[in-house]
């Protein structure tokens, strides 16, 4: 696929394919993915630290490991889905194989 | 009995860091965001590139702010299980009515926002009013949302409320100023993720403490009664008994049709969202991917509320916390360090949001609908891109403003339910006279509009006077807002009567049966996908709105 994504950027100038790379690594699927990887992480390490606590607060549920361990699937889910069908080019520089957006 | 310094909650430095790392994300993103906007149209309209799955998110997070997630828990306190008719006869049809039947007028007249239809539509003189209306609501709503926001960090984390609106209007300034309405949309649908991974473990822990399901419905029809725990029964016309005290037709007619069609269908906050998609088919999907979340909401919003009432001593009753405490007060009662910090930075990311959704839409209506239009015509697009920053500048620091004008009302909610009803009702009745027949005239549709405005202010004026009497001050919204939509619709007819309408080739693909629109030319691969299909989506949304109810009448 990431072969696929760089057989794009052939017919683009320098700057566009520097700003297509560019949106590519920082797209929103990723941050998603760093958010809920670094809090799933945390709260993994906090549920194993102090479970007894855990669950004399939150009704007999260890609710940080069940919380932590969804999140991180979630946070590979975004990762995989934004490395599977990167933002085709057409979205990410203006006026690529369209008329360029209307400007009054 | 708690009271409100009860509420402060026990953070630890790991909260913190979760929060401050949360923050500096944001950041991030308006950077991000800043490398893509070259013109005015990209601050404004995110360059009308956004795929649907994050407008569609951004659709249901700009309305999840401060006033929607504390509001709807404290009535699920208060009325039960009979406020889900706010999501299901309220916001989802609604929603499936603006991606089916309005969008393809919206986004296929290439306007770039609700009050540029209305100029198309009915020319200057509406077209004004309804810019200058707008950009005065969005200001006065951010302020209620940064009031809003301000009550609950003072009462979880101990700071002062004039210190936590100056932090967050710097926050929302920041990166709204950087990267304009993508950054707006990309941290509402980050924020759509964050706040349900705090509301989810929240409800199933609160469900688990009070016994599951059957042990909350125990409680509540014990401790509250059992007409929280149904929708429809005792609704009848003349034998209304159910807690909300309206009958099915006041609600379907009042609720659902003039006061949520007004709101989901004309607010700019919502319909931008729409418009900044990438195709005709995405900004159709738009409300439609939104009204799946939109059904689901309220399980996590509710039901939470539901538990609050029956775990929490005192809540509602004097001297106790308030009803909108009901998710501050669970979340301090039984999340641990951890699963705490997610919760309330979901919280503060959900209040920024909102705040965000009405300075995003303010510059654009300011920037293309008066200064554009009006001022300064004829500029390069650079100028009005500079323009569109500054006005950022300039309505965040009105929105600090109006947070005080807020601070001076007793019950937030209700002064936001006036404004909806002042703003909302007429605009949504020009619309659909506008959209549907094309004999009504500019003239019109400028006085409809204008009496339209009048009506439901003179009818809140008497009221607080004293000299109009309602059964609640919600009644009173509802009311002002059937009739403004009423006098809308009697002044359009009179004054179309005598005046001439506009010639039928300049109103193609503004009116129903006008011209043609085409919904098909600008699909991109995959569009044809029948999953992709705005009718079949629209369909199963509603059928759900109906299966939905069936284990709660």
């Amino acid at each position: 696929m990431s072969q696929h994504a760089s057989e794009d950027l052939s017919g683009l100038s320098e700057t566009d394919r520097r700003a297509v790379r560019f949106a590519r690594r920082f797209d929103l699927r990723n941050i998603i993915g760093l958010v809920f990887a670094v809090y799933g992480v945390v709260l993994l390490v906090l549920g194993a630290l102090n479970g007894e606590q855990d669950r004399e607060q939150a009704a007999g549920i260890s609710i940080n490991l069940w919380t932590g361990a969804p999140m991180l699937v979630v946070a590979v889910a975004f990762f995989l889905w934004a490395w599977r069908s990167p933002r085709p080019v057409s979205e990410l520089v203006p006026g690529h194989g369209e008329p360029s957006p209307r400007v009054e | 009995m708690r009271t409100a310094a009860d509420l402060r909650l026990d953070m630890g430095a790991v909260d913190y860091g979760m929060l401050l790392f949360y923050f500096v994300v944001v950041l991030g993103i308006g950077l991000i965001a800043r490398r893509q906007v070259r013109t005015s149209l990209d601050f404004l309209l995110s360059g009308r590139s956004m795929p649907a799955w994050m407008t569609g998110l951004a659709f249901v997070s700009a309305n999840l702010g401060a006033t929607e997630i504390l509001g709807m828990a404290a009535n699920g306190a208060e009325y039960g299980i009979g406020t889900m008719h706010y999501y299901w006869i309220g916001a989802v049809p609604a929603m499936v009515f603006l991606g089916l039947v309005m969008m393809p007028f919206y986004y296929g007249s290439k306007v770039r926002s609700v009050p540029e239809y209305m100029r198309r539509r009915f020319g200057p003189g509406a077209h004004v009013a309804n810019a200058i209306a707008f950009s005065v609501s969005s200001l006065l709503i951010a302020g209620i949302n940064l009031y809003a926001m301000s009550l609950v960090i003072e009462a979880l984390l101990g700071w002062p409320s004039w210190f936590a609106i100056l932090v967050s209007a710097v926050f929302v300034l920041a990166y709204i100023t950087l990267g304009g309405l993508s950054s707006a949309i990309y941290t509402e649908v980050l924020q759509f993720f964050v706040i349900a991974a705090g509301l989810i473990p929240l409800t199933v822990v609160g469900l688990k403490a009070v016994g599951g399901w059957d042990g909350l419905q125990e409680k509540v029809a014990a401790g509250v009664g059992e007409g929280h725990l149904h929708t429809w029964q005792g609704t009848g016309i003349g034998d209304v008994t159910n807690p909300i005290g309206a009958d099915w037709l006041g609600l379907v007619l009042g609720l659902g049709f003039v006061v949520s069609f007004g709101y989901w269908t004309t607010n700019f906050a919502e319909v931008q969202r729409a418009l900044s998609a990438r195709n005709m088919s995405a900004a159709r999907r738009t409300p439609l991917i939104a009204a799946f979340p939109k059904l689901f909401i309220p399980f996590v919003i509710i039901i939470p509320g539901m538990i609050a009432v029956v775990t929490v001593q005192g809540l509602g009753s004097a001297g106790g916390p308030t009803y909108n405490d009901a998710i501050p007060a669970l979340i301090g009662e039984y999340l641990p360090t951890g699963v705490l910090g997610v919760a309330v930075t979901g919280l503060l990311a959900a209040f920024m949001a909102g705040m965000a959704a009405n300075v995003s839409s303010f510059n654009t209506v300011f920037t293309y609908d008066l200064w554009q239009d009006y001022v300064k015509p004829g500029m390069p697009d650079g100028y009005y891109l500079k323009v569109g920053r500054a006005i950022t500048v300039v309505g965040v620091l009105i929105g600090v403003s109006t947070a005080f004008i807020a601070a001076g009302f007793s019950n937030i909610m209700n002064y936001m339910q006036a404004l909806f009803s002042f703003f909302n009702a007429p605009v949504f009745a020009v619309f659909l006279l506008g959209l549907l027949f094309k004999r009504i005239t500019p003239k019109a549709g400028l006085w409809s509009y204008l009496v339209g405005l009048a009506v439901p202010v003179t009818i809140y004026v008497l009221y607080t006077a004293d000299v109009l009497h309602f059964q609640s001050a919600l009644a009173e919204t509802m009311w002002g807002s059937i009739w403004s939509f009423v006098s809308v619709v009697v002044v359009a007819v009179l004054v179309s009567a005598f005046t001439r309408p506009k010639p039928e080739r300049e109103l193609g693909g503004l009116v129903q049966g006008v011209g043609t629109i085409d919904v098909a030319g600008d699909h991109v691969a995959g569009d044809t996908a029948w999953y992709r299909s705005p009718a079949l989506l629209g369909a199963v949304a509603l059928v759900l709105c109906v299966v939905l109810y069936l284990p709660f009448l």
